[in-house]
């Protein structure tokens, strides 16, 4: 590190340690989410000065341990090894301390320069005292009480930092812990062979990579075999890791995890004293959990707060909406009194501008969900419904936690797709990914709410609700088929923490909405105002026609189109230009149709009435909740996939599986004598 | 000597000691990584339809019954797990 850069920090830590507060209060605004490298892992940037100096913070995703077993702890131990970071501030759950050390003795023992944030130091004092000052003195690295929550230790933190940075000396050995006295004398054994090893980087521990060559660890054998002369030290290893599992009747790692729980346990004794009473073993998390959890009770629970989420995500979202639209309203009629009618205005006006307040509209009610799940799963609550519906994923081969983003779809499929991410293999998130856009997004109400009120008026709740669980059943069956077919493997292992339910810090909850606004807004926005634009020219070229009317290329379009959807009942080509209108976003469907049919809200009604019939409008409805995501979900299912192929499969099946169930409903009824 | 069942066949409210995790590396880890060592006390908070809530190492945890039924365990003779804080000398270390 020169004096002209920046110091990288890392943030290492337990999931629910507190890691991202510690991020939120060191890096304020200024952070930003990308990818790490290869993999559909989020990687969390940031930034800080103090000091007189800069800093670059990269939050490495919550794990329990640095092995390599996941993806997550892959890259946590990647960006480590790299040497990157100059300090790891490792963000250590006090009233939780020995769980979150066994992380911590990994990290030192790799040789990494760690500052131990101690956070939730609230919690922890008030359940014990803490010897800070031993603490420290045994692990050999900086302890800094925090509480992130209020910013406690934070500037205290900020100095250890550089504070660090600068002792770091080549010669300062990390930590040794004892692993008895079947592991040792092979751990020496190889530890020596390794010195000898000339490539190796110097910075990297060799007791360390002596272990985990003992452990069996396939990636280090690998980085050690790749160096002169490390092949045959690996070997050796390889027959000491067997031998000592002879011995010892387990594989090696078993027993070095509980040497190090030893160590930690040791630690703890000296350094920690109860105060009080113990506490019992029912703590009030656990009371209310009887309560949440208790399938009986716990599911309505859940199903009444989805939906108070919902409801008060769109009220509190619609006058926002209604405002920009409004405004742009405003903006398009001023622009068209102040210049000549003429194509470009049009295009300016129309296409630009109404693309614009087509994203503007996403905006709230995407900020208002990202918020109401960020608070919920700040609360702990999540993790509840995740455990009480893990049974019933389990045999669509999801895991509890595929539920949230496919309740998210019911909302809006876009943050849907991207709370996939969450999940923690490749497999769930595929397979809970492509289901997503089977849940009935509320860009769709509107069709359903004018074909239903127009077709089937006093049932039109019966019916409406219908097409919801449709999508539901038909997402249960694809999730089924998809887990045999396209993603065989096997189910995740069900294994989760369940925090102790706390108040949520609404600043947190708002940068984390934020955040995942703008995320929406850049991936998500740029496709919704390019395919408004390609809408509104197919509309309106050939120059002159009047707008989508039979003879612009976006009627002629729909009556190419319109044959293939005979089968299903409607193979006119308005309601075909209104299936592609709802392509760039389903609640153009509605709009667009008004337009085609020349007609403003309550004279739709009666022109739908002559152009269907109440079995092809319900095919019609069947078609809207199935055929392809919208453009902006397919934008971020290739974001999220990274690959052109799942997401033109995505959107394939669901064409022709909306046909397919649009035609058998149709067929199906003429068959019945229902038509 | 206690015989040892799969942590699934233990009654709610009873304390068990981990003999072995009969499973596969990665999966292994993880439980390791939370605490599951061998000699490790897990206490049993609720078993019904779905996962199972245990406690151990002073975390509430959820596993799946495909990962309970992984874990080999024998009843410690009473609750002697209190607290699960370990930070005094636990009286059945």
């Amino acid at each position: 590190m020169t004096a002209t850069q920046n110091m990288t920090v890392a943030l290492a830590g337990n999931p629910n340690a507190g890691k991202t507060s510690v991020f939120n209060r060191l890096t304020g605004g200024r952070q930003h989410v990308g990818n790490w490298p290869g993999v559909t892992v989020e990687k969390k940037e940031g930034y800080y000065e103090y000091g007189g100096g800069a800093f670059d913070v990269v939050d490495l995703p919550g794990t329990y341990a640095i092995g390599a077993y996941s993806s997550d702890e892959a890259v946590a131990r990647d960006f480590i090894l790299s040497g990157e970071a100059d300090v790891v501030v490792n963000v250590v759950d006090g009233s939780n301390l020995e769980r979150n050390l066994y992380l911590t003795t990994q990290l030192l023992e790799m040789g990494a320069n760690v500052v131990v944030a101690l956070n939730m130091y609230d919690v922890a004092e008030n359940k014990f005292y803490l010897d800070l000052g031993r603490l420290s003195k045994l692990l050999d690295a900086p302890v800094i009480p925090t509480v992130a929550t209020t910013g406690r230790g934070i500037d205290e933190l900020k100095a250890a930092v550089p504070a660090a940075a600068s002792e770091r000396r080549a010669d300062r050995r990390p930590i040794r812990i004892n692993y008895g006295h079947e592991i040792e004398p092979h751990l020496a054994k190889v530890t020596a062979a390794l010195m000898e090893v000339g490539g190796l980087a110097p910075s990297l521990s060799r007791r360390w990579l002596a272990l985990k060559l003992l452990e069996g660890d396939e990636k280090i054998k690998a980085l050690v075999s790749e160096i002169a002369g490390g092949a045959a030290v690996a070997d050796d290893a390889s027959a000491a890791a067997a031998h000592l599992k002879s011995i010892i009747g387990d594989d090696a790692t078993v027993a070095v995890a509980d040497y190090r729980y030893g160590f930690i346990a040791g630690l703890i004794r000296d350094v920690v004293r109860l105060r009080g009473p113990s506490p019992t073993r029912l703590t009030a998390s656990d009371k209310i959990d009887k309560v949440v959890t208790n399938p009986f009770v716990g599911i309505p629970i859940f199903l009444l707060a989805a939906f108070g989420l919902f409801e008060l995500a769109f009220k509190l979202a619609a006058p926002i909406v209604a405002a920009f639209q409004a405004a742009l309203g405003w903006l398009g009629a001023a622009a068209r009194t102040a210049t000549a009618p003429s194509l470009l205005t049009s295009f300016v006006v129309d296409g630009v501008v109404g693309g614009v307040g087509s994203v503007l509209a996403f905006v709230p009610n995407i900020f208002l969900l990202f918020l109401a799940i960020a608070v919920l799963e700040d609360t702990g609550y999540m993790a509840r419904v995740a455990f009480i519906l893990d049974e019933f994923m389990h045999k669509l081969s999801l895991h509890g936690r595929s539920f949230i983003p496919l309740m998210l779809g019911f909302g809006c499929n876009v943050p849907a797709v991207m709370a996939t991410r969450t999940l923690e293999t490749r497999r769930e998130r595929m397979i809970t990914l492509m289901v997503v856009p089977l849940m009935s997004c509320s860009a769709r109400l509107p069709i359903y709410a004018l074909f239903g009120g127009a077709f089937f008026a006093r049932d039109r709740g019966l019916v409406i609700w219908s097409l919801y669980v449709l999508g539901i059943a038909l997402a249960v069956g694809a999730a089924k088929i998809f887990s045999i077919t396209l993603f065989p493997g096997e189910s995740a292992h069900f294994v989760m923490e369940l925090p102790p339910y706390r108040m949520p810090t609404l600043r947190g909850a708002l940068l984390h909405a934020w955040e995942r606004t703008r995320e929406f807004i850049k991936r998500a926005g740029g496709i919704i105002l390019a395919a408004s634009v390609l809408l509104w020219g197919l509309a309106n070229l050939p120059p002159g026609v009047a707008y989508a009317s039979r003879d612009s290329v976006l009627g002629k379009l729909g009556a190419a189109i319109a044959p293939a959807l005979r089968p299903a009942g409607f193979g006119e080509w308005q309601p075909a230009v209104a299936l592609v209108a709802g392509v760039m976003a389903k609640e153009a469907v509605v709009s667009t149709l008004g337009v085609l049919y020349a007609a403003g809200e309550k004279g739709l009604t009666n022109v739908l009435r002559t152009a269907f019939t109440p079995l092809s409008a319900y095919a019609f409805m069947v078609m809207s909740l199935i055929y392809i995501p919208c453009a902006a979900t397919i934008a971020v299912i290739r974001r999220e996939t990274g690959s052109w192929r799942w997401t033109l499969f995505a959107a394939g099946y669901t064409i022709i599986l909306g046909w397919l169930m649009a035609t058998l409903v149709y067929q199906g009824g003429r068959l019945l004598g229902l038509a | 000597m206690p015989e040892i069942k799969s942590l699934l066949e233990f009654d709610v409210g009873t304390t068990v000691r981990v003999v072995k995790i009969d499973a596969g590396r990665g999966l292994k880890q993880r439980l390791l990584a939370l605490g599951l060592v061998p000699g490790a006390d897990i206490y049993l908070l609720a078993k019904g339809y779905g996962p199972v809530k245990v406690c151990f190492n002073s975390s509430r945890i959820a596993l799946g019954r495909g990962v309970a039924a992984k874990i080999l365990a024998r009843a410690v003779a009473e609750d002697a797990c209190a607290g699960c804080d370990k930070s005094e000398s636990c009286p059945v270390d």
